[in-house]
């Protein structure tokens, strides 16, 4: 969609759409249509950006979260694991934890 | 490592370092089984900087849920909290509080990875699946830190002489 200009002609504006399933162009010429058209075609765009950028921030946001609750649960496993080791204690293969023989 | 400027549970070159002391420990190497015990002895703040992980975490999850609806915020920490004071007990030992911190993370991914799922019409093509699988591995990680914490309080019953308060 935009201002094309053809021959020696001034621009008109144009957009391309899909009307069951084959491209369409719509003409709006020269005028104060086009310029409506221009400007409702260019909020649109503008309103798709944002909402683009929305769900990018959201999907961060969220990446976040995920990424320090990975971080916390290893940190808590891990201090876990250290304290049941000191106090006698071994896991066999990802098994219980069972005490160390002689502790 | 850790044990020249402290160990930092929010670093993933300390936790790899811990991570392999622990497996050696675990695999029978009495140096490194030493090793984890000067670990604890030098870092006793580690469960403090846990704890702290685990509140900003919390925290995020909460605001995560209730977007703006403060009083769903409310409602969801005075969850948590009442969850951890039934799991804490009396005399809760350090490790006993982590795992419940455990807990309380995991139920509030778990009930955000619900509400997730429960909203089909907003999920792009091929997202369901996607949100199935998370609701899936987050109910998993629920059950197993509430196993884990089941583990430690049985150990702690038979233990007749713990070298280590569990």
């Amino acid at each position: 969609m935009g201002w094309v200009k053809k021959g020696g002609a001034a621009p008109v504006y144009v957009r391309t759409v899909r009307v069951e399933g084959r491209r369409v162009t719509e003409y709006y010429g020269r005028g104060a249509l086009a310029r409506w058209a221009e400007e409702r075609d260019e909020k649109a765009r503008q309103e798709r950006q944002a909402a683009q950028e929305a769900r990018k921030a959201e999907r961060l946001a969220l990446a976040t979260i995920e990424r320090l609750t990975r971080d916390h649960e290893l940190a808590s496993r891990l201090a876990t694991d250290a304290a049941l080791l000191a106090a006698g204690y071994h896991r066999h293969d990802r098994g219980e934890w069972r005490r160390r023989r002689g502790q | 490592m850790g044990n020249e400027r402290g160990f930092e549970p929010g670093s993933a070159e300390d936790r790899a370092w811990l991570q392999a002391l622990v497996r050696r420990a675990n695999g029978g190497d009495s140096e490194a089984l030493a090793g984890v015990r000067e670990f604890l002895d030098r870092n006793p703040q580690v469960g403090r900087a846990i704890a702290g992980m685990g509140a900003r975490v919390e925290k995020a999850w909460v605001r995560r849920i209730a977007c703006d609806d403060v009083l769903v915020a409310e409602s969801l920490a005075r969850e948590a909290d009442r969850l951890r004071a039934e799991l804490l007990g009396d005399s809760p030992t350090a490790t006993v509080r982590l795992l419940v911190d455990q807990v309380v993370v995991s139920l509030l991914e778990l009930r955000y990875r619900q509400l997730e799922a429960s909203m089909p019409s907003v999920a792009a093509k091929g997202e369901t699946a996607k949100q199935a699988a998370r609701l899936d591995s987050a109910h998993r990680r629920h059950i197993h830190a509430l196993k884990t914490l089941e583990v430690v309080r049985g150990l702690k019953r038979k233990s007749r002489r713990a070298k280590a308060p569990l």
